[in-house]
């Protein structure tokens, strides 16, 4: 590559990439300053919206710029923008969710990790290439460490935070293995390059190689969305952590997980069309995972009785429900017009998913009883009726996350199953339609525990006093929760163009005009690197 | 299965299979004569003393890992002073195809943006210095 | 007329808007606001009727921006629709829905005084998604009305139920929600089978369209020859489980008696009266419509249950002291024959079947109203415990007789006209099945004379008196006459009951035509080779022996 025109890519990069750096020095600031300053945490918090605030408009302001697809690490295509843009906005619901969280002489450090989580989630958002994109996740990962083992120092948080720290460092283990495998695919590590070189490949020249780097990249990733089999911690570290980390952790991985996957695996690997056999087995693979995930979260989400483990397996079931949008990405070929894309439903799931599951975790944020916080399904008894706000706000975000319309999570489930009956491998949809079958028997399975804390709130006469706290910040966020997720519901308009434009940059890997291509045909991939069009 | 990567999995096998022959081979044909003496945990010839599982301060670990740290950047600015200022030739003419660099150091163009990143990069770290010199890793209570 | 349509569907659910975010209405006002949105509903509704043409196919009272296409654009997909409009079988469930909510509201005037406000805002949201229910164009849009309803009903039987209220609710709530998810599955399966094999790969949402659509479309077929060579049958199988359980056809009836006796009167007619319509309605909209060859390939299967619901219905109802108990087991009897009359895959059948629903909505509306009316005054709803109520509440009595005879299908009412053509259709495909089915007309002429027998006529016999009368002994002088909102509530259900019919041709006129097309469908359906069903025929023209009251429908069909 000339390097003037490198050059200019990188400038250009630099430069969509502004408010990530906002995010990130203030993040890096706020860090070194906390040991010197003295401020209360309203304060930090404040400096941290202010951060996210500057960072939005940066954002808006870096729109219409472009990199190139072929050699830029980050990209400002359609789901670069969304998808940052929705970081952004739920990073300031989940701030305002925080404000009263730490104490007042770790609240440096802890809003501090907080924007540097925020700069990592949209870092992957943009991310096209392979090591840029694992900067960004663990640009989330290690400062999620930090506020776990920061918020509160009793034995069960730091359990928490071991736990969570040791497997996460070991799904970043997988992962980086499997991204390794995926470079040997193609011998590229642009993801763009990476989907167009294995389209001009007449098959990807080692399907093991590339089976390899599906499993161990989607193994990695699954963790982070808290999928079967990498699940297990979730309920446990939902429960022993504080409520605000629990609503991040169910949040912003999982966003970040499903964004990775769609950026690097599905749209690289359905290029080769369904009829190819890794993509066959890719299919095969996220559809046991799929259909494993909902069934296991939602049957053992019917047996718990406590908020945080109920709504840490009601995360795990959407994380399943999320993966019927990836086994259809997988096979979404490379023809364009579709009815409904894999991707587009995953990216409408995704914002629908975090209005309602921040709402109902906001909810028991801003509620305490007796002394302490709301932990139990019984501890909300008569909330309908003694405080008949924040229990419409829950009951609206429960309602959502069961997918009863009008409400955004009805529209979530409808786009995915709906991908679900468009895709095909080959003329065979009958897998598609089974997991759909699935699909909706696990949906009234979940419907009827989210029913039972409607039921609690409404139907039960209050057996202890709840009074709110939190003041206004909580208040405003969940309500922004629980009426976006009623208006998006009524007017899902917006986001179904939104996740449709992203759905279509996530899966566009051809330039302008197609040149054409030599492509050597021997056993060796590592040296076919050329992108004959970007080289001069 | 017959790849580029074959040799490599290869060598890892006979690598495997000669230290496992080995230490088998030792454990079957070897004598064991199990004295006392022999039985002693290994502390350079004297007698062991004191329990084994010893504990070292908590506060080691911390500065053993701000030591890491600017260990490892010397491993990042190293091979940056040398390529900094080295380059003269166009990379494209000389570098092979498909990587951006060539062997012969920063092309003219990026050079006052890899000069700064790096200074960002020290900046960076030495606020992390300042950060735990605040918090009082360095002394010794 | 279009805004007038999107207007009436509306309208209740600002009425509800307005109760739930008033502050502080007090009991009165609250009933009076929901009186009022719910009257003038339905004189929207009348002047809707005044205005629709009969004999007419297409939806009428649509937005029509393009010839062919309904609605107005909503979401950023350009097929999904804000499309109202009624035909021939919508038309009357709407109107009845309308008139239903009138009595609901009248028959909850005295007997909810706790948290009244909330009580009518969830009424009245009940009515937008039913009435945006039958007036929907899109499928989707239509999907989410039939959702929508389980919510207010939901709070409605939880919170203003009888003692296992939480039990009730929470089944009735999962059970459809069940149903319903796998319903959408079909609806979506439905549209994507449109898109991919319609010659111009039309995508569409639209009901009258996939109707039309579907209809010719090429089919897809799986094996050369046998019912279940057509995705059309699983399509079928997956719309059936949500309106299945809607109807409810017998194996998925269990929810039923339970939501009916512990919902709240109002509860009870509205679920009688309109919510299992939705069932039916959706059946042949949706299976009948749109997948023919389902119906055709699987009706001996659906006969059969039907006739089971029919015949185990009745039984069941017989065997009931409590009245609200037995009428919730007529219902499931009596929608059996709604099932039944589709079922006959013939005109004279679902003509039947349409005007069965309308009928049966107009009788258990009623009957539960006068059993809420009862209730009200002696706390109990054993037969037992109540007797000879003609000399205490004559009006009420005559009230309760002519529904039951309603009900039980006396010629001259309004139940024969649906029931006769609904056997005659079926007798025409299989004599078995009628004749079965016109035992289930028998028992329930049993079991709803045996209540009247019981309750109204006889020696007077009233509960022991409440506390506050304690010193009355049997006198129960303090029982309130019946007042003049139960009269206005029931008064118009019992001029339907006999205007029904005495003159049923104008009800059925306006059907014919909708039902005339699902007829044709069904017709070539049958006629394809590649399906094998057996018909035993009888050549339709030899019904019209029929005796008086019935000639309106075969005739109509004889043409």
């Amino acid at each position: 590559m000339n390097p003037q025109i490198a050059y200019e890519s990188v400038q250009q990069t630099l430069r969509i990439l502004i408010p990530e750096l906002i995010v990130l020095a203030a993040g890096v600031a706020m860090m070194t300053a906390s040991p010197f300053f003295r401020w209360p945490r309203r304060t930090w918090c404040a400096i941290g919206a202010g951060a996210l605030t500057a960072a939005l408009l940066a954002l808006l302001a870096v729109s219409g710029l472009q990199t190139d697809m072929y050699a830029a690490v980050a990209l400002n295509d359609s789901l670069g923008f969304y998808g940052r843009l929705v970081v952004l906005l739920s990073g300031l619901i989940l701030l305002a969710l925080a404000h009263d969280e730490p104490a007042d002489d770790t609240a440096g450090e802890f809003f501090g990790a907080f924007l540097m989580i925020n700069a990592g989630a949209m870092l992957v958002m943009t991310a096209n290439e392979l090591v840029f994109l694992f900067v960004g996740l663990e640009l989330v990962s290690m400062p999620t460490y930090m506020l776990l083992y920061l918020s509160r120092r009793t034995s069960t948080t730091q359990e928490t935070a071991t736990k969570y720290f040791y497997l996460s460092i070991f799904s970043s283990g997988l992962l980086l293995y499997g991204l390794a495998f995926l470079y040997g695919v193609a011998g590229v590590s642009n993801l763009k390059a990476l989907a167009t070189l294995s389209w001009h490949l007449p098959s990807i020249p080692h399907p093991q190689l590339g089976l390899v780097a599906v499993v161990f990249v989607l193994a990695g990733l699954c963790f982070r969305v808290a999928a079967v089999p990498f699940h297990f911690y979730a309920p446990d570290v939902y429960q022993g952590s504080p409520t605000v980390l629990a609503a991040l952790l169910s949040w912003v991985p999982k966003g970040v997980g499903f964004v990775a996957m769609v950026r690097a695996l599905t749209a690289v690997i359905s290029v080769k069309g369904p009829d190819d056999p890794l993509v066959q087995k890719a299919v095969m693979i996220s559809w046991v995972v799929a259909a494993a995930t909902m069934i296991l979260g939602n049957t053992l989400a019917l047996l718990q009785n406590n908020l945080k483990r109920l709504l840490a397996y009601s995360a795990i079931a959407h994380a399943g429900y999320l993966m019927i949008g990836v086994t259809v990405a997988f096979a979404n070929g490379p023809k364009s017009g579709y009815v409904y894309y894999g991707c587009e439903s995953i990216f409408f799931y995704l914002v629908a998913y975090a209005l309602m599951t921040l709402g109902a975790f906001g909810v028991i944020i801003g509620l305490r009883t007796a002394g302490r916080d709301v932990e139990t399904v019984e501890d909300l008894a008569g909330l309908g009726f003694t405080q008949p706000l924040p229990a419409l706000a829950l009951a609206i975000c429960l309602l959502s996350l069961s997918g009863i319309p009008p409400l955004a999570g009805f529209w979530g489930k409808f786009e995915i199953f709906a991908s679900a009956f468009a895709a095909s491998l080959g003329d065979n949809s009958g897998p598609f339609i089974l997991l759909a079958v699935i699909g909706v028997l696990n949906a009234a399975v979940g419907a009827y525990y989210y029913l039972r804390i409607v039921v609690t709130m409404y139907l039960r006469p209050a057996r202890q006093t709840v009074v709110p706290r939190g003041g206004w910040p909580v208040a405003l966020a969940v309500g922004a929760c629980a009426s976006l997720s009623l208006i998006l519901g009524l007017f899902p308009g917006p986001i179904v163009r939104a996740s449709r434009a992203a759905a279509l940059a996530a899966v566009d890997h051809s330039p302008p005009s197609r040149p054409q291509v030599i492509v050597r045909s021997g056993p060796s991939p590592s040296h076919s690197t050329k992108i004959p069009w970007v080289q001069n | 299965m017959s790849t580029e990567f074959t040799p490599i999995f290869l060598f890892l096998l006979v690598a495997v299979a000669i230290a496992l022959s080995m230490m088998i081979a030792s454990a079957v044909l070897g004598p064991h004569k199990r004295t006392k003496v022999k039985q002693m945990p290994y502390e350079s010839g004297m007698n062991p003393f004191g329990d084994a599982r010893q504990r070292f301060d908590v506060r080691y670990y911390l500065i053993a890992i701000v030591f890491l740290l600017f260990d490892v950047e010397l491993l990042f600015l190293y091979p940056w002073a040398v390529a900094q200022w080295s380059g003269g030739v166009p990379a494209a003419t000389s570098a092979p195809a498909g990587s951006t660099l060539g062997p012969v150091g920063i092309p003219a163009e990026f050079r006052s943006l890899v000069f700064w990143e790096i200074q960002f990069f020290i900046v960076i770290l030495a606020a992390a210095l300042a950060y735990a010199w605040k918090k009082g890793v360095f002394e010794w209570r | 007329m279009a805004t007038l349509l999107a207007i009436t569907v509306l309208l209740p659910l600002l009425g509800s808007l307005v109760l739930i975010l008033a502050p502080r209405l007090d009991r009165s006002a609250a009933r009076n606001i929901a009186l009022g949105c719910t009257l003038a509903t339905m004189a929207f509704s009348l002047i809707l009727l005044a205005s629709f043409r009969t004999g007419v196919l297409t939806p009428q009272f649509a937005f029509e921006p393009q010839a062919g296409t309904y609605g107005l654009r909503w979401l950023a997909r350009p097929d999904i629709r804000f499309a109202f409009g009624l035909d021939g079988l919508s038309l009357w469930l709407f109107l009845l829905t309308a008139l239903l909510m009138i009595t609901a509201v009248m028959s909850s005037w005295e007997a909810i005084s706790e948290r009244a406000p909330l009580y009518y805002a969830f009424l009245l949201a009940l009515e937008t998604g039913l009435l945006g229910l039958f007036a929907s164009l899109d499928v989707v849009l239509f999907y989410i009305f039939f959702e929508f309803t389980l919510i207010p009903l939901f709070f409605l039987i939880g919170l203003w139920g009888g003692p296992e209220r939480q039990r009730a609710s929470i089944m009735f709530f999962l059970y459809t929600l069940a149903g319903s998810l796998l319903t959408l599955l079909g609806v979506i399966a439905l549209v994507v089978v449109h898109y991919r094999y319609s010659p111009a790969n039309v995508l569409t949402f639209s009901i009258p369209e996939l109707t039309r659509g579907l209809a010719t479309l090429p089919w897809p077929r799986w094996h050369e020859v046998g019912s279940w060579s057509s995705p059309q049958v699983l399509i079928f199988l997956l719309l059936l489980a949500g309106f299945a359980i809607k109807v409810p056809m017998f194996p998925f009836h269990t929810w039923l008696p339970l939501a009916h006796v512990e919902a709240p009167t109002a509860g009870s007619i509205i679920l009688a009266g309109v919510l299992l319509k939705v069932g039916s309605y959706g059946l042949l909209r949706f299976n009948m419509g749109m997948t023919p060859l389902g119906a055709v390939s699987l009706f001996p299967l659906l006969a059969t249950l039907a006739v089971i619901g029919i015949i185990y219905g009745a039984l069941v109802a017989l065997a009931q002291t409590d009245m609200k108990r037995l009428v919730a087991y007529s219902s499931v009897s009596h929608m059996g024959f709604v099932v039944l009359g589709m079922f006959a895959l013939n005109s004279t059948g679902l003509d039947g079947s349409v005007i069965q629903m309308v009928n049966h909505g107009l009788t258990t509306g009623a009957l539960f109203a006068c059993v809420g009316v009862l209730y009200e005054r002696y706390h109990t709803r054993e037969m037992s415990e109540v007797g000879g109520i003609w000399n205490r509440l004559p009006i009420l009595a005559f009230f309760f007789i002519l529904s039951a005879l309603g009900s039980a299908a006396l010629p001259g009412l309004n139940g024969f006209v649906g029931e006769f053509p609904i056997l005659v259709g079926m007798f025409s495909e299989s004599r078995r099945a009628a004749v079965l089915g016109g035992t289930g007309m028998i028992l329930g002429a049993c079991y709803l004379l045996w209540m009247i027998l019981k309750v109204v006529f006889g020696p007077l016999r009233e509960p022991a008196a409440d506390h506050e009368h304690a010193g009355d002994g049997n006198d129960h002088a303090a029982v309130r006459p019946v007042g003049w909102h139960e009269i206005a509530g029931l008064a118009p259900l019992m001029a339907l009951i006999v205007l029904i019919g005495v003159v049923p041709g104008p009800f059925l006129d306006r059907i014919r035509p909708s039902s005339g097309e699902i007829d044709k469908n069904l017709q070539s359906q049958r006629g394809s080779s590649t399906v094998a069903v057996a018909t035993t025929t009888i050549p339709l023209p030899n019904i019209t022996a029929a005796p008086r009251n019935a000639l309106k429908a075969p005739q109509g069909k004889r043409r």
